[in-house]
């Protein structure tokens, strides 16, 4: 049975809420971390647009050898801003949005800790990635060395024009925003908890974006000096990269690196967040291995800071062994939180909205892209598969097989809280039946492109290479994956005009932010439940007493019948 | 029910003699203590200099924020049912503004000082002025408390 | 499924992979190409190791994944069972995986020695040079060079077979990467970083070559060509370069 939350006796006494702007004036003033969740996630997802836009080029290019729609210096700015809008101003972005909207109302409070500096963040991330997708607009465009921003191709000699220069100057501002909100979140998080809500009974996203957060400080300071320190080299004579001059290139690739592989994790922790948050509600279970989970989820990123020279085997300046042992053992966690994952669903009773159609496609793909990895770690088999299409495939697998079909689990999952309405049933299975085939259409193909020889970013390959065959299958898989977003847009469109009220727990949820109406009233909570566990609202919905159930009402880690 | 004395902890886990963030600065500590190891671990085998240093200095971050949050007690207890005025002027009590133009002036001034830089003088000098006011506005808010 | 199902496959996955590591014979090359030098020979044994021992994993997580989805949708309203934990299987999900990536990194720090041994007396010392866009090979022991334009045929590097030949790669301008995919190796061109590979050649033929790290406008197009002959037919070779650049 479900408990409707009792409003008649919330407190009588909050004080009347000051007159608002509306419209314009209101989004521009706005320091509810509410609304700045969804600005960054619609921002976030208009970058994605973007960036798909892009990729279906790069994909259109290379249906066959020889150029036919670009010339080869555009398609090193296509790929180029596809790299860099997906990863800079996309799905990091997208995350710590989801997180703003979240994390208050998973444990309980009603703003976060700093919401001007909260908003700031947005605004530097909105104007930091125009500045960025700027360069397009420029004489000689947008950046086109790559979103790894190697040197020396990336100095004023060999990439003079000012879309490199914009490129900086998204990076540094949108790096600031990231670093603020990480800020907000670990503050948040530390001080803001509601009464009962300990550590150990947050919600494993919230969890998540706390250590998430705990590697944006460590890792993102390090990218802005280092885009400082490229910037100086292009218009300050600082000769820091210039090896004609006593600098060293390879310093480049050591400090991006430093940041860029946390920055995958950056990538991924919040989505595996998203993942351990649905799978429960629909398996009608608890996470199984809670503090494991939370454990694995820490060392993971302590972890991540160490294996960044993994991208650097081939350039044999590196102490292989080191990178290569940590990133075998940053395997480990990874695979317990999958035992996590199953764990969950065992003997569950298991149903399949569209949230959960994502959560099981994720854990598909993001198997696999995790298995690669491995593959990867070892230095003789990388220096084969390094800067390949295996490489681009094995990404591509975690990254949109993992992080982006969790991100639309998320979806799916909170846009009733989010809304009050539901997403249609029907259209949501049909984009992910058409993302699912196109995703895999597009990326599995690529292992072995990489295998027999095609690198990465070539605008064109020859006839004799023999890559075509393959390159068709994957092109044409792009544009299925592409046309899966439509049904998306228009579920989103058709719901927002007249969708189904959802009410405050469609999913029958048990977090706190399931506790209050769709959407939540400006100061989040007029009641909170009682906090017991890491389950509040599943308790209840399931009282102490129910028979059924193992759970000890005080400590659901200790169970309260005899073990099975 | 479960043998734990219900006194000695109040309902978020904390009792009055523990610090309260304890579970935060024991992982920021493990992850500071990590670093380090690494880096000597890293330092000792590679001699390389550039990753050396990021994780020493990653690893003093961890450690700086685990003694800050090991030296240190919460704030009291913020309710659900707090408003925008500060109870007592304002000292030790958080103040959450409900709207601020300040942000977004930020944002539009540093953007404008980013894009100054690259397209000369002309544009840096009245940016920074924007910045400049801008940043004087948000700090101004937050001494006033003004909403 | 029970624990010792589990192990057992463990065991099997182990001895799977000591075989690899052991012999190498008649299994499949998983999309590789077959190997032209003996340090690709090392590199496919722990190529086709690995590759098994992530198919293996990934066969026993998908049955695991596709087993939860099916033999446990929902059947009735019942509340299923709400047991948070199991240390005994959460202590064996995370020593398993540990044992075999120990044993992964072990065949990886084996087979890194073979590859990467840089001898100190090659047989021959080539030069390898990576410019925007093209590349430039140098024998300085025999006064001979072959540069190659974005024009026309590959260049080619030639190599005898059978002997141990070090390569200097140096960069010109930007970086660059030297890939020979039938090697199974590459190595990048770095301003500022010295690096020698070794490579012994093991039969004749023409491999195509590509340079691996983005360098701008025609990256797409800097490929090269390895031509490995004979000795006799190298030493030949030789000859009529010196002679062409005495003309």
């Amino acid at each position: 049975m479900t408990v409707t939350i009792d409003r008649s006796t919330a407190p009588a006494a909050l004080p009347a809420e000051p007159r608002r702007a509306t419209g314009l004036l209101d989004w521009l003033t706005t320091t509810d971390h509410k609304k700045i969740g969804i600005s960054y996630m619609v921002t976030a997802f208009a970058f994605f647009l973007l960036g798909g836009a892009l990729a279906e080029i790069v994909r259109l290019e290379l249906f066959s050898p020889g150029q036919q729609f670009v010339s080869t210096g555009t398609y090193n700015q296509v790929f180029t801003m596809h790299g860099s809008i997906m990863m800079y101003l996309f799905i990091v972005p997208f995350a710590f949005g989801l997180a703003n909207y979240l994390v208050p109302l998973q444990i309980g409070a009603d703003e976060m800790a700093f919401p001007r500096l909260n908003a700031l963040s947005y605004w530097f991330f909105l104007f930091g990635g125009l500045t960025m997708v700027a360069g397009f607009l420029t004489a000689d465009g947008a950046a086109n060395f790559g979103w790894t921003g190697y040197v020396p191709l990336s100095n004023a000699i060999r990439s003079p024009a000012i879309g490199g220069d914009l490129w900086l100057m998204g990076i540094i501002l949108t790096g600031a925003a990231s670093v603020l909100s990480a800020v907000n979140i670990v503050t948040t998080v530390s001080t803001m908890r509601a009464p009962g809500m300990s550590m150990f009974r947050m919600p494993v996203f919230t969890w998540n974006m706390l250590v998430t957060s705990v590697l944006v400080l460590i890792a993102f300071p390090v990218l802005t000096s280092a885009a400082v320190m490229l910037f100086a080299d292009r218009h300050l004579d600082a000769h820091i990269f210039d090896a004609t001059q006593g600098g060293e290139p390879i310093l480049w690739q050591h400090l991006f690196w430093f940041f860029g592989h946390p920055e995958v994790y950056i990538a991924a922790l919040p989505f595996f967040g998203i993942i351990t948050e649905v799978l429960p509600v629909f398996s009608r279970r608890p996470v199984f291995g809670y503090k494991g989970i939370v454990l694995a989820t820490m060392a993971i990123a302590a972890l991540s800071v160490g294996v960044w020279a993994h991208h650097m085997f081939a350039t044999g300046a590196v102490t292989v062994g080191f990178f290569s042992g940590l990133s075998y053992l940053i395997a480990v966690p990874t695979g317990v939180k999958f035992f996590n994952w199953i764990g969950t669903m065992w003997k569950g009773q298991l149903t399949f909205p569209t949230p959960m159609l994502f959560a099981v496609g994720f854990l598909l793909l993001f198997l696999f892209g995790g298995l690669t990895g491995v593959i990867l770690a070892s230095p003789p088999v990388d220096v084969q598969i390094h800067d390949t299409y295996f490489v681009v495939a094995h990404m591509h697998y975690v990254l949109f097989g993992g992080s982006a079909f969790a991100l639309f689990a998320g979806i799916y999952y909170w846009f009733p809280k989010f809304t009050g309405r539901l997403l249609h049933e029907g259209w949501g299975r049909l984009h992910f039946g058409l993302m699912f085939v196109g995703f895999n259409l597009t990326f599995l193909v690529q292992h072995q492109l990489g295998m027999e020889g095609m690198p990465r970013r070539v605008a064109d390959y020859f006839p004799s290479d023999g890559f075509t065959a393959l390159n068709r299958i994957s092109t044409v898989g792009a544009m299925l994956l592409g046309a899966s977003t439509f049904p998306f847009l228009w579920n989103v469109w058709r719901t927002m005009r007249r969708g189904a009220p959802a009410g405050d727990n469609p999913w029958g949820a048990h977090t706190l932010e399931w506790a209050t109406t769709s959407p939540p009233p400006p100061h989040n909570f007029d009641v909170l439940p009682p906090i017991r566990s890491n389950r509040p609202v599943w308790d209840l919905d399931h009282p102490r007493h129910d028979p059924e159930s193992d759970v000890s009402p005080e400590d659901p880690t200790r169970r309260a019948g005899s073990s099975r | 029910m479960t043998g734990k004395p219900e006194g000695a902890r109040d309902d978020a886990g904390r009792t009055d003699d523990s610090p309260g963030f304890d579970i935060q600065a024991r992982m920021f500590t493990g992850i500071g203590a990590f670093l380090f190891l690494i880096s000597i671990v890293y330092g000792f085998i590679s001699k390389e200099p550039a990753g050396t240093t990021m994780l020493v200095l990653a690893g003093g971050l961890a450690t700086l924020t685990a003694a800050y949050l090991g030296l240190h007690k919460p704030p009291p207890d913020v309710g659900v049912d707090q408003s925008a005025e500060p109870a007592d002027g304002g000292i030790g009590v958080p103040w959450f503004p409900h709207a601020s133009i300040w942000p977004f002036a930020v944002g539009v001034g540093a953007v404008l000082v980013a894009n100054g830089i690259l397209l000369g003088l002309w544009m840096l000098l009245p940016a920074g002025l924007v910045l400049s006011g801008a940043i004087i506005g948000f700090s101004r808010q937050s001494r006033q408390r003004v909403s | 499924m029970a624990a010792r199902v589990r192990f057992g496959l463990l065991i099997a996955v182990i001895a799977v992979i000591a075989l690899i590591g052991l012999g190498g014979c008649a299994i499949p090359r998983f999309g590789a190409p077959r190997p032209a030098s003996r340090q690709a020979g090392h590199t496919l044994g722990l190529w086709q190791g690995t590759v098994i021992a992530a198919l293996t994993v990934g066969v026993i997580v998908w049955s695991l994944i596709i087993w939860s989805i099916v033999r446990y949708r929902r059947r009735s309203d019942a509340v299923p069972n709400q047991n948070p934990e199991n240390i005994p299987i959460e202590i064996f999900y995370t020593i398993v995986p540990i044992l075999i990536i120990a044993g992964l990194f072990f065949f990886t720090l084996r087979t890194q020695s073979s590859t990467n041994k840089v001898s100190k007396r090659p047989q021959l010392v080539v030069d390898v040079v990576g410019f925007q866009w093209q590349w430039q090979f140098r024998y300085p022991g025999e006064g001979v060079t072959v540069t190659g334009n974005s024009e026309g045929k590959r260049p080619q590097l030639v190599l005898p077979v059978g002997q141990t030949v070090q390569l200097n790669l140096k960069a010109a301008d930007v970086n660059h990467s030297f890939w020979v995919p039938r090697f199974l190796s590459k190595r990048d061109l770095i301003p500022g970083v010295r690096n020698r590979i070794n490579v012994n050649v093991t039969e004749p033929g023409t491999f195509v070559g590509r340079c691996a790290e983005f360098c701008g406008l025609d990256h797409w197009r800097m490929n090269f060509e390895v031509r490995a002959v004979s000795e006799a037919n190298y030493k030949s070779w030789i000859r009529s370069q010196q002679g062409r650049a005495q003309q």
